[in-house]
C-alpha cells in the first residue's frame, strides 16, 4: 500500500513537475522579446504575403460579375473553372499564354546566359587579374544597374529608330542614312540586348563574390606545378565557381523572367508580347482574374527555377554570403593583353552606362525628335511654360507642379520605404541569426524570401486587389501612399533580410550573452549593442532599397494614382503619350538622384551594395 | 497576465466596433444622398453657385488635358469654387472610380469620359455608381440620343493622310485598308490598351451587312468569310493581318503622319479632334468621306459621381462645361474645335456640320455585349 502511495505521489510530482516546466515554458514564450517577436514576425508576413497569395489565387476561381456576359446562365461569384480554361484550354490560350511564355522563357534564357558571360568575365578581371583602375572599373560596371532597366530602352529606341513608325529618323539613320530593319529596331533582339545590358551587374556582383572568396594558394599551386593559364582557369577556377555559376543564372533568370518595362518599350509596335507585358494588358482591360493567371504563371515559373538550384547546388545559403574573408589573392598578371582588357572594358562600359544617359540627356534638349540641328536645341522641356504649340501645352518639367510633387513622392518614398524595409530586415534578420537551427528562425527566413519569386507587376496586382477594400484592422489603401510603402518593403524584404542576417551573423552572440549575464534586458542589448554594431550594414542595406525604389516601375505602375504618382510612373505615362523630351528629362533627374545618393554614401558611410544585390 | 486580458478586451471591443461602423447601417445615406442631390431639379444657376461656394471646391476626373483651360475659366467666372483636376486615361478613371466606390471612398463629383464598349453606362450608370445629371436649360437644345447619358458633344476615330505626299484623301472604303498597298503603313492604337477603336469595330460588326455591301462596291464581288462570322470581323480579321502598327499615342501617330518631308508616310487612325495639331507644323488632314460609313460616333459623356460630396459644385461645372446658359461659356470653348461636333441645337461647330456626318450611332448595349468576344476575336487575329 505504501508503495503504491509513494509511487502515485511521486507520479504526481512528475506531472507536476511537468506542468510546472510547460507552465514556465509557456511564459518565457510570452515573456521573453525574442519569441514574441518571432510570433508577431510570423503572423505579419504570412498575413502580407502568404494571405495575398491565396486571395489571388481563389478569385481566379470565382466568376466575376462582368464576365457574366460571357458565360451563359452563370450567376457572378460562383465557383468557376472559367478563366483557367480560358487561359490554358481555349481558342485564346496560344495568343494570351503560350506565345508569351515562349517568348518570356528566350528572352530570360538568352538574358541570363549572356549575362553570365559578360558578368562573369568582368568579375573575374577586376578581381582575379592586375587590371588597372579597379576602384574605378568596379564603380562604372555596376552604374547602369542604378538606372531603370527600361531607360536602356529608350535610348535604344532613340538610336534605332526606323521608319516602321514613320516621322522623324532616328540617330542611326540620320548618321548612316541606313534604315535599321525592323528586327534591330524593335522587338526580340533589342529587348534582350538592352535586358542583358542591365541585369548583367547582376552577375557581375554575385560571380564576383564568389571570385574572391576561392583561395589563390590553390592557384599558385598549379602554376608552381607548371599549369599554364588556361589549365588554371578551366580546371581549377572554373570548378570552384561552378555553384556560383548556376546561381546567378538561375536568379537572373527567375528575375528576367518578370521583367515588364523593357518588352513593354520594344516589343509593342512588333506585337511581340511576354507574360508581363500580357499581365498588363488584361489589368488595363479589367479582366483582373486572367492577369491572375498569369501572375500565377510567372511565379510558378521563378519558384521551379529557384527549386532547381536547391536542388542542384544544395541550400540556398551557397550564394547568400559568400565571404569576404581576407584571403590573400595572387593577381594574375594579364601581361600584354593588359592593354587590350581596358579597352575593351572602357568601350563595354563607354556603351553600357555613358551613351545611354547620354542620348537621354541630348534628347531631352531636341525640339523635335530626330531633327539634328542647332536650332532645334531648346530648354523647353527643362524650364519652359507652357505654350500651346508643343506638347498639348506641357510645361517644362520644372515649371510644371506635377514633377515636384512627383520629386517629393519618389523620394518620400525611397526613404520611408528604405529605411522601413532596413529596419524591418534587421529585426528580422536578428529573428533569422540567432534562431539559426531553430524551426522559428527558418520559418521566417523562408516567409520573407517569397516575395523574390513573385514578379513585381504580379505583386502589385494582388496588393491592388486586396488593399482596396477595408480589412482587418487595415483600412482601405487604395490610392493611399502607406500603400506604396507597404508594397516596396515587402517585395524588397529578400534583401533586406538577407542584408540584416549576414550583419547580423557577423556580430558574435557572445557579445550579447556578456550583457545578458550582467543582467541587460533584451531591448538594452539590441539598441546598445547589436544596433550600434550594425550600423554599416545597416546603411548598405538602406542604400540598396533607396536605389531599387527610386527606379521602381513594376512594382507601383498599377498602384500609383494622381495624387502618389512617382517619377518612374510619370516618366511611363510622357512615353505612352509620346512626349519622349520630358520623359528623358524626368530620366535624368531620377539618374542624377540615385547616382548622387549613392556616390555619398560610398563616401562618408563607406556602404557597399554589392553585397546586398548579391544576396 | 491582467495586462494581456485587459489589451485582448480592449482590442475586441474596438474591431466590434469598426466593423460596425463600417457595415452598419450602409444604406441609409446612400439613399438621402439621391434625393438631396435632387438631379432632376430645374437648372438655377444663383442657388447652385451659393450652395457651391459653401463646398468650396468639385472634384474632376477627366479624360482630355484640355480640361485646364475649364479649370482656369471656370475658377475666375465662380470665384470661391475651386477645380480640383485629374488628368487621367480613361481606363484609370474607369478603375479610379470602381475602387473607390467598393471602397467607400467618396472623392470624386464629376467625371468626364467617352464610353466606346459601354463599360460606363453598363457598369457604372446603370448600377448607380455614375448618375446621369442633365441640366434642365441645356436638356431641352439636345437631341434624346445625347442626353442618357448626356453628352455635350461627340467625336470620332478620323483617319489621317499625310497633304504633302497626297494632295487628296488616298482612301475612300474601309476595305481599302486591307489591300497590300498599306501593309505595314497603317498607324492605329493598341485596341488592347485603348477601347475607342474597339467601340469602331464592334459598330462595323453591328452593322456587318453595310460592311458587306462597301465590300463588294470596292472589289466587284460578294465578300468570301475566311472562318468569321460575318463581314465585320471579316474586315478586322484582314485588317489585322495587314501588318498594323500599334502605338499608344495619338500623337505620336500625328507625329508619323503629318512630319513634312517623307516619302513614305503611314496613314494613321486616331481620336478626330487631333486634327487641331494642324497648326503645329504638322502636314495632315482627315478622310472625309469612307464607305460604307465614315465612323462612328462617340460622345463625350459628363456624370456626377455616386455620394458626390459636392453636389452643387458638380452641377455647376456640368452646366459650364456643356456650354452654359447661352451655349457659349468659356467652358466648352476647349472642346469646341474642329473633329468635334456640338450636341446643341444652339451651337455652331468648327468643322462640317454634325448634320452632314454620315457616322453610325453608338450602340452602348450592343457594344457591351460583344466587347468579350471581340476582344478574344482581336487577340487571335492579332498576332
Amino acid at each position: 500500500m505504501e508503495k503504491l502511495e509513494t509511487g502515485l505521489s511521486k507520479g504526481r510530482r512528475e506531472l507536476d513537475g511537468k506542468m510546472t516546466r510547460l507552465k514556465n515554458r509557456f511564459m518565457r514564450l510570452v515573456t521573453d522579446p525574442y519569441s514574441v517577436a518571432t510570433v508577431i514576425a510570423i503572423v505579419v508576413l504570412v498575413y502580407l504575403i502568404v494571405v495575398p497569395l491565396w486571395e489571388m489565387l481563389s478569385a481566379t476561381f470565382k466568376l466575376s460579375p462582368q464576365d457574366v456576359r460571357s458565360v451563359p446562365g452563370a450567376i457572378a461569384g460562383e465557383f468557376t473553372p472559367y478563366y483557367w480554361k480560358k487561359i490554358f484550354n481555349s481558342s485564346i490560350s496560344e495568343a494570351i499564354f503560350y506565345g508569351p511564355l515562349k517568348n518570356s522563357l528566350f528572352i530570360s534564357l538568352m538574358v541570363s546566359m549572356l549575362s553570365i558571360i559578360l558578368g562573369g568575365l568582368m568579375a573575374w578581371l577586376v578581381t582575379r587579374t592586375d587590371i588597372p583602375y579597379k576602384k574605378f572599373f568596379s564603380f562604372m560596371i555596376i552604374v547602369p544597374y542604378m538606372l531603370p532597366s527600361w531607360s536602356k530602352s529608350l535610348a535604344w529606341l532613340t538610336i534605332f529608330k526606323n521608319d516602321r513608325i514613320g516621322g522623324y529618323p532616328g540617330v542611326f539613320q540620320y548618321l548612316f542614312n541606313i534604315n535599321p530593319p525592323n528586327e534591330i529596331s524593335y522587338g526580340v533582339v533589342p529587348i534582350i540586348i538592352t535586358a542583358t545590358l542591365h541585369y548583367y551587374v547582376f552577375t557581375y556582383l554575385l560571380m564576383s563574390s564568389a571570385l574572391s572568396s576561392i583561395n589563390g594558394d590553390m592557384e599558385e599551386m598549379a602554376e608552381i606545378t607548371g599549369a599554364n593559364r588556361y589549365t588554371i582557369l578551366s580546371k581549377i577556377v572554373f570548378p570552384l565557381v561552378l555553384p556560383a555559376i548556376l546561381s546567378a543564372f538561375i536568379l537572373t533568370f527567375s528575375k528576367a523572367v518578370g521583367t515588364f518595362g523593357i518588352p513593354a518599350f520594344l516589343g509593342l509596335k512588333v506585337k511581340y508580347y511576354t507574360i508581363s507585358t500580357m499581365l498588363r494588358a488584361n489589368i488595363r482591360n479589367r479582366l483582373t482574374e486572367q492577369a491572375y493567371i498569369l501572375g500565377i504563371s510567372l511565379i510558378s515559373i521563378a519558384s521551379f527555377t529557384v527549386y532547381i538550384n536547391q536542388k542542384a547546388i544544395g541550400a540556398r545559403k551557397s550564394y547568400a554570403t559568400i565571404g569576404g574573408k581576407g584571403v590573400r589573392k595572387n593577381k594574375i598578371r594579364l601581361g600584354k593583353y593588359r592593354i587590350s582588357a581596358v579597352i575593351i572594358l572602357s568601350i563595354f562600359i563607354f556603351i553600357a552606362a555613358v551613351i545611354p544617359l547620354f542620348i537621354l540627356l541630348m534628347q531631352s534638349f531636341m525640339l523635335k525628335d530626330g531633327i539634328y540641328s542647332l536650332n532645334n536645341i531648346t530648354t523647353h522641356y527643362w524650364f519652359g511654360k507652357s505654350n500651346n504649340l508643343i506638347a498639348e501645352g506641357e510645361p517644362g518639367i520644372f515649371k510644371n507642379p506635377l514633377i515636384w510633387k512627383s520629386i517629393y513622392n519618389t523620394l518620400k518614398l525611397a526613404f520611408t520605404a528604405s529605411i522601413a524595409a532596413t529596419i524591418t530586415g534587421t529585426i528580422l534578420g536578428y529573428i533569422v541569426s540567432r534562431g539559426r537551427g531553430k524551426i522559428s528562425g527558418k520559418i521566417v527566413e523562408q516567409l520573407s524570401f517569397i516575395p523574390f519569386l513573385i514578379p513585381s507587376i504580379a505583386f502589385s496586382a494582388i496588393y491592388l486587389s486586396m488593399f482596396s477594400k477595408p480589412r482587418l484592422f487595415i483600412p482601405t489603401l487604395y490610392g493611399t501612399f502607406t500603400l506604396l510603402v507597404l508594397v516596396s518593403v515587402v517585395k524588397y524584404l529578400p534583401f533586406a533580410v538577407r542584408s540584416g542576417t549576414s550583419n547580423m551573423l557577423q556580430i558574435g552572440y557572445e557579445l550579447e550573452e556578456a550583457a545578458m549575464v550582467e543582467g541587460a534586458s533584451w531591448v538594452k542589448r539590441f539598441t546598445s549593442i547589436v544596433l550600434p554594431l550594425a550600423k554599416k550594414g545597416f546603411l548598405s542595406g538602406f542604400l540598396l532599397v533607396f536605389i531599387s525604389a527610386m527606379k521602381e516601375l513594376d512594382l507601383l505602375m498599377l498602384l500609383v494614382t494622381p495624387d502618389t504618382r512617382t517619377l518612374t510612373a510619370l516618366t511611363f505615362s510622357y512615353t505612352d503619350t509620346g512626349y519622349h523630351q520630358f520623359a528623358d528629362a524626368i530620366m535624368t533627374v531620377i539618374a542624377a538622384i540615385i547616382i548622387t545618393v549613392y556616390f555619398i554614401s560610398l563616401k562618408v558611410g563607406d556602404a557597399d551594395i554589392t553585397k546586398g544585390i548579391g544576396g | 497576465m491582467k495586462k494581456i486580458k485587459i489589451l485582448v478586451c480592449v482590442i475586441l471591443v474596438l474591431s466590434a466596433a469598426f466593423v460596425l461602423a463600417r457595415y452598419g447601417g450602409k444604406n441609409k445615406p446612400k439613399e438621402t444622398w439621391l434625393e438631396k442631390a435632387a438631379l432632376n431639379e430645374e437648372f438655377n444657376p444663383d442657388k447652385l453657385y451659393e450652395e457651391a461656394k459653401k463646398e468650396g471646391k468639385v472634384v474632376l476626373y477627366s479624360m482630355s488635358s484640355r480640361t485646364n483651360d475649364v479649370k482656369k475659366t471656370f475658377e475666375e467666372q465662380y470665384p470661391g469654387v475651386i477645380v480640383d483636376l485629374y488628368d487621367m486615361r480613361i481606363s484609370e478613371i474607369i478603375e479610379k472610380v470602381e475602387r473607390e466606390h467598393s471602397a467607400g471612398l467618396y472623392n470624386a463629383d464629376v467625371v468626364f469620359i467617352k464610353d466606346p464598349d459601354g463599360t460606363v453606362y453598363n457598369e457604372f450608370v446603370e448600377k448607380g455608381i455614375l448618375h446621369n445629371y442633365v441640366p434642365s436649360d441645356i436638356g431641352i437644345k439636345i437631341d434624346q440620343q445625347f442626353k442618357n447619358p448626356f453628352a455635350p458633344y461627340f467625336e470620332a476615330r478620323s483617319i489621317y493622310y499625310n497633304t504633302e505626299v497626297y494632295k487628296e484623301a488616298p482612301i475612300s472604303n474601309w476595305w481599302d485598308l486591307t489591300t497590300p498597298e498599306w501593309k505595314g503603313r497603317i498607324m492605329i492604337s493598341d485596341p488592347m490598351a485603348n477601347t475607342e477603336d474597339m467601340g469602331l469595330f464592334l459598330t462595323m460588326v453591328k452593322h456587318s451587312d453595310e460592311m458587306a455591301v462597301a465590300y463588294k462596291e470596292k472589289f466587284g464581288q460578294d465578300i468570301k468569310l475566311n472562318g468569321t462570322e460575318n463581314a465585320g470581323y471579316e474586315f478586322i480579321k484582314r485588317l489585322a493581318k495587314n501588318d498594323l502598327i500599334l502605338t499608344n499615342s495619338s500623337d505620336e501617330m500625328i507625329q508619323a503622319v503629318g512630319a513634312p518631308g517623307q516619302k513614305n508616310p503611314p496613314i494613321g487612325i486616331g481620336t478626330s479632334s487631333k486634327i487641331r495639331q494642324k497648326s503645329k507644323g504638322y502636314l495632315i488632314e482627315s478622310v472625309k468621306e469612307m464607305k460604307p460609313k465614315l465612323g462612328t460616333t462617340f460622345p463625350a459623356i459628363l456624370l456626377v459621381v455616386d455620394n458626390a460630396p459636392h453636389t452643387n459644385a458638380a452641377k455647376l461645372l456640368i452646366h459650364y462645361m456643356s456650354g452654359g446658359a447661352d451655349g457659349k461659356s468659356d467652358g466648352f470653348k476647349p472642346f469646341n474645335v474642329e473633329g468635334a461636333w456640338p450636341t446643341r441645337s444652339d451651337v455652331e461647330g468648327k468643322g462640317v456640320s454634325a448634320g452632314k456626318l454620315d457616322m453610325w450611332p453608338l450602340d452602348l448595349k450592343f457594344n457591351y455585349e460583344n466587347m468579350p468576344q471581340l476582344r478574344d476575336f482581336w487577340m487571335i487575329v492579332n498576332r
